[in-house]
């Protein structure tokens, strides 16, 4: 029988499969987890003071409460370089994975559009990884990093430019644990 | 083997003609007819009598039913088994790859039943200007964590055993299912043998701790039902998978009882986010 009288058939044929809902639920799972499970982290408990020192000399912007919980890791993030072998569902999985963090936020409803941000992110990385693979990260890196400052400005009234820089620093390290596993599966052909 | 061999061989054992029926149907309309409204006759006070009736009318055509059923269910089983050894499911089996479509039809309906109940607890949470409300314990995020460890790898054993199918690699079907099953039998364990029995006898948390005392335990409670109704679902596709009943052109039981236990860990997500972590409390103050 053709794929033509399949598809009539079956509207979702070869849209929604189990392998695709799988990830999608997987990568929800583990970035919803991550966060939920694991005790909260913020680059301010891992980089060394003179850094942060450097960033915000008066150390006010670092001990505002609100900055601390934005700058929180959401550890699932480790999983955005994948969505280069994860695809679309791995885009959506993990962008519902943040919207299931972002109901328990501490910083009020609008971290509830966080998500949105995080989708452009990873959709840069899908749509760049026949390049270099580094510019989708690097946009994701960006775009989320703006979106956290913009956040901590309107909480907190602080320089943008030091939360977006420490926001930068938080999504970069994220990322780049990402990117090192990434390469690591990547030599793994687990996907292929 | 071609498709129209496995169509012939199909029509061979089994004639199709034979395994339509119509009663599930009527028995359908008629639960949802005479059993609902003899139901409500009776405990509305309308009258008991025609309520009774009703229900006894329903439980007479459920015998006609089986009266006429249960001579040719030898046959019926006999087909069944002719039909599986042939490698094949009613209708177009080979086309059964992908979810499908009575699947998908029946995950909206869960979506519905899961979307009623929180919406139900939205509902009620609106009512109070602070959430948890005050005297509520705190719920410990341990068992949950764990919880959705074991949902998460128990999700990954399902996606291994699904590409093994495809790829006709038999161990990964048997053993990435069978993991499933103990990973899902260790979640509802955990829940109804570790958990509830202790904040149960502990009093810390009981169905008459207020609203969330019952929200809580209703909604893992109905999730938890689900795990145990996911957990009998892979454990039949375990036992078919031991005796060699999948192969690349015949899973469709396998992918729909994957699906079925996928989604029953993304509900649990957001349980996890609402009961223990408060979800959604920023709001509580603007619906109160």
């Amino acid at each position: 029988m053709s794929s033509n009288t399949n598809s009539r058939q079956n509207p979702l044929q070869g849209k929604f499969t189990t392998a695709r809902f799988g990830l999608f639920v997987i990568t929800a799972g583990i970035t919803a987890a991550g966060s939920l499970g694991l005790p909260e982290m913020s680059i301010l408990d891992i980089f060394p003071a003179n850094i942060l020192n450097m960033l915000d000399p008066s150390g006010q912007i670092i001990s505002n409460s609100s900055i601390q919980i934005l700058l929180t890791i959401i550890p699932g993030f480790v999983l955005s370089p994948l969505i280069v072998f994860f695809g679309l569902a791995g885009i959506l999985g993990i962008t519902l994975g943040h919207l299931v963090i972002a109901t328990t936020s501490h910083i009020g409803s609008i971290d509830l559009y966080s998500p949105v941000f995080t989708f452009l992110g990873l959709f840069f990385i899908r749509q760049f990884k026949s390049s270099l693979n580094l510019i989708g990260p690097l946009l994701f890196v960006i775009i989320t990093s703006l979106w956290i400052a913009f956040v901590g400005y309107n909480a907190t009234g602080e320089s943008m430019i030091t939360i977006t820089s420490l926001a930068f620093l938080s999504q970069l390290l994220i990322i780049i644990i990402g990117y090192i596993i990434y390469l690591a599966v990547k030599q793994t052909n687990i996907f292929k | 083997m071609s498709e129209k061999e496995h169509e012939n061989e199909f029509e061979h054992h089994v004639n199709p003609d034979e395994i339509h029926s119509y009663m599930p149907a009527v028995i359908g309309l008629g639960a949802g007819i005479l059993v609902a409204t003899g139901i409500i006759f009776m405990l509305k006070g309308f009258s008991l009598t025609i309520g009774a009736a009703m229900v006894l009318v329903f439980i007479l055509l459920i015998l006609i039913f089986l009266r006429g059923e249960i001579p040719r269910w030898p046959k019926i089983t006999k087909d069944a088994e002719a039909m599986v050894k042939a490698g094949g499911t009613p209708g177009k089996f080979h086309e059964i790859g992908d979810v499908g479509f009575p699947t998908a039809l029946f995950l909206l309906s869960e979506i519905a039943f899961f979307g009623g109940a929180f919406i139900a607890y939205f509902y009620l949470r609106s009512q109070y200007i602070s959430w948890p409300p005050a005297g509520t314990p705190h719920l410990d995020v341990l068992i949950p964590s764990i919880q959705t460890g074991l949902l998460i790898v128990s999700s990954i054993m399902i996606e291994w055993s699904t590409a093994g199918v495809k790829k006709g690699n038999n161990t990964a079907v048997k053993f990435g299912f069978l993991g499933a099953v103990i990973l899902g039998a260790g979640f509802a364990v955990i829940q109804m043998g570790y958990e509830w029995p202790h904040l149960l006898s502990s009093g810390e948390l009981t169905v008459q701790s207020g609203l969330f005392g019952a929200s809580f335990f209703l909604l893992t409670g109905i999730h938890g039902c689900h795990v145990i109704a996911g957990v009998l679902a892979n454990i039949v596709v375990t036992i078919r998978a031991f005796r060699g009943q999948f192969d690349k052109e015949n899973h469709g039981f396998l992918e729909a009882a994957g699906t079925y236990w996928h989604f029953v860990h993304i509900v649990w997500l957001f349980l996890f986010a609402f009961l223990w972590q408060d979800g959604l409390s920023y709001f509580q103050v603007l619906a109160a």
